[in-house]
């Protein structure tokens, strides 16, 4: 018995020491073993920050010695700079590694971590956010951004993103980008990009739309850079600091005597009125227009100028483009009218874009003037204190379509017209241009005619006179030959007002673009070859074939002779020629009978900064050119500074009207020749791009006839033959 | 009993004409959202006005081809029944997914169809819709008129002023100011006698210009008391539309 109780107890007292070393020692195991590891933590921060801090001293050493004291010696004082900047960021890697070892890492040993985390997370963040002396908080650098990389510029922080999906960084250009956009005639400032990628939510609809024009935009020195890849596209406009022309309201009314501006706030908002016009006169010239006017996209800059900044080209379109107008837009600030005519399917270049965004413009100016949104379209009234010729300014703007302001070139004369007083309120609106055309006595004339309800002239759009060319007709079917019917009276339709823009459009509602019915005469000139007989049938098919054959080596002989299309005055690369002769509008100007112009218009699509033998070979061309007596406009590489606002304007509108086609193919010899027709002031083209097959880098040239004299035409063929020849040998 | 105009615009609605859609809405937008947030006070937030007046519009687009004229509903009844099956059935759905059941569906016929004339319609509902087709028909008339003359015209009648502030304003004689706003006038009367006939089902409908002290058809003998009446029955159907639609924009950007 003794035993088994021995036993009993035995395996009683076993189970027992089980249980304990179950529940006791397992945790106390624990215990040690992640204290064990939290040692171990600590000795590995250790260890790696000490790591770092020499890996950083050695490094700001390398830096702040042989490099920055190598660039001094040597004098270059932006590369110091740039030196100075890296030795200053491993400096402070350095002292941030020295904290840790010596701070942060015991604290967190001595479970002291809740108390350094304040000074390590949450001081440097508030410290980053202090607000600049501008009052507005500094644009912060996220994880996400610092992740997104852009070739050529560093993000140093963020913006709110707009309502198209994008994301906004602030970044500054790096050394090698500063000085290529210095080169291109910007300020290498701070820049915005605005970036759509796939991967963090754009769609492909938003990116197209953003890519449409973009490359126009560019041109005219709206857009500094831009990139588009399968993964996402960006682009980069100046960076503005300030603050949105809504906010810049709020402010203008707060400081008022209340019941609208003051005298100062007044002179303001017209200033920041004037602005966006004159921006968008700088578009519509360009052949584009804005699209999405609103006193958010303004952004009045708080330092320097104080100019009012027009952003955000999401929407910016052609005025030309052949997409069916859309919607796109913002409620108040967008015309009803250009809704109403997007829901019919109207294409763009039928209308008058530039047009909406006089309206928009003039909502704007609404807002600014009354601080609440125009509810009630062009019937909206201001009813605080303003002006009379504002408030007919306004309503001027915001008319009808047909009825508004033709140009920005005429608003902005009545906003400058109000500016330039010494009293806005003494301006009554009759003093403004754009009503000094109507005398009161032809209107008091107009008003003794009997009442119709058939819509009038516009009376207070100012005589124009557009641009009419004429209707191209096809004049002979087989060779496509074409001629131009006479010009027709613009007086033939006066109730539409004459269209206008940037450049010379003519009212779309009369005829189709040039370009439209060159293709659309040659589909005709093919559908009449195809419904022609191909012989073996009778007598006469044989007979017409025969005429027929004659005919085309005839016409192909002729052209050739002619020169109607001369390729090639030296074959210098494979086969590409030096020099493409396109004579094509040359009998259709002709035909017009308009006066010769020796004006020749010069595009330079070479990429910049240009090789100095290469600007050297078209300065020499452009010298010869001259010599042959044209008068050079457009962007001449031997051109001093920036070329005239106007010159670039129409570069860009015959960019536009030739695209996609290139200078150098018939399609984009017919869309020159089209373009000439409109453009009788120009008597040719010279045109200068890159030949991608000549490993010398000298450019192609092709060279369109317009209405230049004969005589001087083949001078400058001559000279730019002798040129391409002569380069080799130079 | 629909006119030439009304069975032309009808015939736009149900041929899916997206621009007589937009004019729809555009003529008629603020008074639907007003009579809806009226309506679903306390119940529905602004968010839920707007998108539920962008499913009344479907709901017209739906409902135009099952329009019987022999019912007699007027126009502004068949707009404003529309509203409100949409907001009823918007908290119908509500209270369904609430109790986690389905819910009864409802009949738009049954409600605007049989609907009398003014029944169940106040007279401020009315006037806001009335109001509308006037402001529609200023807005055609500022498309037609001579730009100068249509300003002359909303200077001297839309806000107000005294004919000898206009006339020192345009450089211009008063009486010139009061010739070229009577072509306005005239253009405007033919615009409202047009808009009215194209949104009116009913013959009460096609008489309210009257009722407003608005006489489209004004006698050659007429003397310029006419006028004045005419001038200020516009000015001020016109700034209570502003008004509504100021309330509107308010209420939207909230």
């Amino acid at each position: 018995m003794n035993s088994i109780a021995i036993y009993t107890l035995g395996l009683l007292a076993l189970i027992a020491a089980f249980v304990v070393a179950a529940v006791v020692l397992v945790p106390l195991a624990g215990g040690v073993v992640w204290l064990l590891a939290h040692v171990g933590r600590f000795i590995a921060g250790v260890f790696v920050d000490s790591l770092r801090f020499v890996g950083a001293v050695i490094l700001s050493f390398i830096y702040g010695v042989p490099l920055l004291l190598g660039a001094v010696v040597i004098g270059r004082w932006e590369a110091v700079r740039h030196f100075w900047r890296a030795a200053d960021q491993e400096i402070y890697r350095a002292l941030a590694c020295l904290y840790r070892v010596c701070i942060g890492h015991p604290a967190r040993l001595l479970f002291l971590g809740g108390l350094t985390e304040g000074f390590e997370r949450r001081f440097p963040e508030v410290v980053a956010a202090t607000p600049g002396p501008d009052g507005a908080p500094p644009p912060v650098a996220s994880a996400s951004s610092r992740r997104a990389g852009f070739e050529g510029y560093e993000i140093v922080g963020t913006l709110a993103p707009g309502g198209s999906g994008a994301r906004l960084y602030v970044a500054q250009p790096d050394e090698a980008k500063a000085q290529s956009l210095r080169k291109a005639g910007f300020a290498p400032g701070k820049v915005v990009i605005k970036c759509f990628s796939l991967s963090e939510g754009s769609t492909l609809p938003q990116i197209v739309r953003e890519s449409r024009s973009l490359d126009a935009a560019r041109r005219l020195g709206l857009i500094l850079d831009h990139e588009l890849t399968q993964e996402r596209f960006f682009y980069v406009m100046p960076y503005v600091p300030g603050e949105s022309l809504a906010e810049v309201t709020k402010r203008l009314h707060a400081a008022g005597p209340g019941d609208g501006l003051g005298a100062e706030q007044l002179a303001a908002a017209i200033r920041h009125a004037i602005d966006l016009v004159e921006a968008l006169g700088v578009y519509h010239r360009g052949g584009l227009w804005h699209k999405d006017v609103k006193p958010d996209n303004i952004i009045v800059a708080t330092g320097g100028d104080g100019r009012a900044h027009l952003v955000d080209f999401g929407l910016v379109s052609s005025l030309r483009s052949s997409m069916t107008l859309t919607t796109h837009g913002t409620e108040y600030f967008r015309d009803p009218e250009l809704v109403r005519r997007a829901l019919q399917g109207v294409k763009v270049h039928e209308v008058d874009g530039a047009r909406f965004d006089l309206y928009a413009a003039g909502a704007v100016l609404y807002s600014v003037l009354e601080g609440s949104f125009p509810a009630h379209g062009g019937l909206s009234q201001i009813t605080r204190r303003c002006p009379e010729s504002l408030k007919w300014i306004v309503r001027r703007a915001m008319t009808d379509y047909d009825r508004r302001y033709a140009s920005a070139d005429e608003f902005l004369a009545d906003l400058r017209h109000v500016r330039d007083a010494a009293d806005p309120f003494a301006v009554p609106p009759f003093h403004l241009p754009s009503l000094r055309d109507v005398a009161p006595e032809s209107a008091a004339a107009s008003a003794a005619t009997p009442p119709s309800p058939a819509p009038p002239v516009a009376a207070a759009a100012p005589a124009r006179s557009p641009v009419q060319p004429g209707r191209i007709r096809v004049a002979n079917w087989w060779s496509g030959r074409m001629e131009i019917d006479p010009v027709e009276s613009p007086q033939h339709s006066p109730t539409r007002a004459p269209f206008a823009g940037g450049s010379p459009l003519v009212d779309p509602a009369k005829r189709r673009p040039a370009a439209e019915q060159l293709a659309s005469a040659r589909a005709r000139v093919d559908a009449a070859r195809g419904r022609m007989p191909r012989g073996g049938g009778n007598a006469r098919g044989v007979d017409l074939a025969l005429a027929g054959g004659v005919l085309a080596c005839l016409v192909a002989g002729g052209a050739i002779g002619l020169g109607l299309v001369e390729l090639g005055s030296s074959d210098h690369a494979g086969n590409t020629p030096r020099v493409v002769v396109w004579d094509t509008a040359a009998s259709l100007v002709q035909q017009a009978g308009r006066a010769t112009s020796a004006q020749l218009l010069v595009i330079n699509d070479l990429k910049e900064p240009l090789p100095e033998e290469v600007r050297s070979w078209l300065v020499g061309l452009e010298r010869a050119l001259a010599n042959a007596g044209a008068r050079l406009t457009g962007e001449p590489a031997g051109g001093e500074g920036v070329p005239p606002e106007d010159a670039l304007a129409r570069v860009a509108a015959l960019r536009l009207s030739i695209a996609p086609a290139t200078p150098f193919e018939p399609e984009g010899a017919n869309r020159l020749a089209a373009w000439l027709v409109e453009h009788p002031e120009v008597g040719g083209i010279v045109w200068a791009a890159a030949a991608v097959d000549d490993p010398s880098g000298m450019p192609r040239l092709t060279l369109a006839k317009g209405n230049m004299d004969d005589a001087m035409w083949v001078r400058v063929v001559n000279a730019a033959k002798d040129r391409a020849a002569g380069e080799s040998t130079e | 009993m629909l006119t030439p105009l009304t069975t032309g615009f009808v015939k736009r609605l149900r041929s899916n004409d997206q621009a007589a859609w937009f004019e729809l809405w555009e003529v008629f937008g603020p008074v639907v959202r007003a009579q809806l947030s009226k309506w679903g006070k306390g119940r529905i937030g602004v968010e839920t006005v707007r998108d539920l007046s962008q499913e009344t519009l479907a709901a017209l687009s739906e409902s135009i081809d099952r329009y019987d004229p022999a019912r007699g509903a007027r126009f502004s009844t068949w707009l404003l029944a529309i509203a409100r099956h949409v907001l009823s059935d918007e908290l119908d759905r509500r209270g369904a997914s609430k109790r986690g059941g389905s819910r009864k569906a409802s009949s738009l016929e049954e409600e605007w169809m049989a609907a009398a004339p003014g029944a169940g319609v106040d007279a401020q509902y009315e006037q806001q819709v009335f109001a509308a087709k006037v402001v529609a028909a200023v807005v055609a008339t500022g498309k037609e008129a001579d730009f100068t003359d249509f300003s002359i015209y909303a200077m001297r009648v839309l806000e107000g002023k005294p004919g000898k502030d206009v006339a020192s304003a345009l450089g211009i004689s008063e009486p010139t100011v009061s010739r070229r706003a009577a072509r306005v006038r005239d253009i405007l009367r033919i615009k409202l006698a047009d808009v009215i006939r194209t949104y009116s089902f009913t013959q009460d409908e096609l008489d309210e210009a009257a009722r407003n002290g608005i006489d489209l058809t004004p006698k050659q003998d007429a003397v310029a008391a006419d006028d004045q009446l005419f001038d200020e029955a516009v000015a001020e159907i016109h700034h209570r539309q502003a008004e509504l639609r100021r309330a509107d924009q308010s209420a939207r950007l909230e």
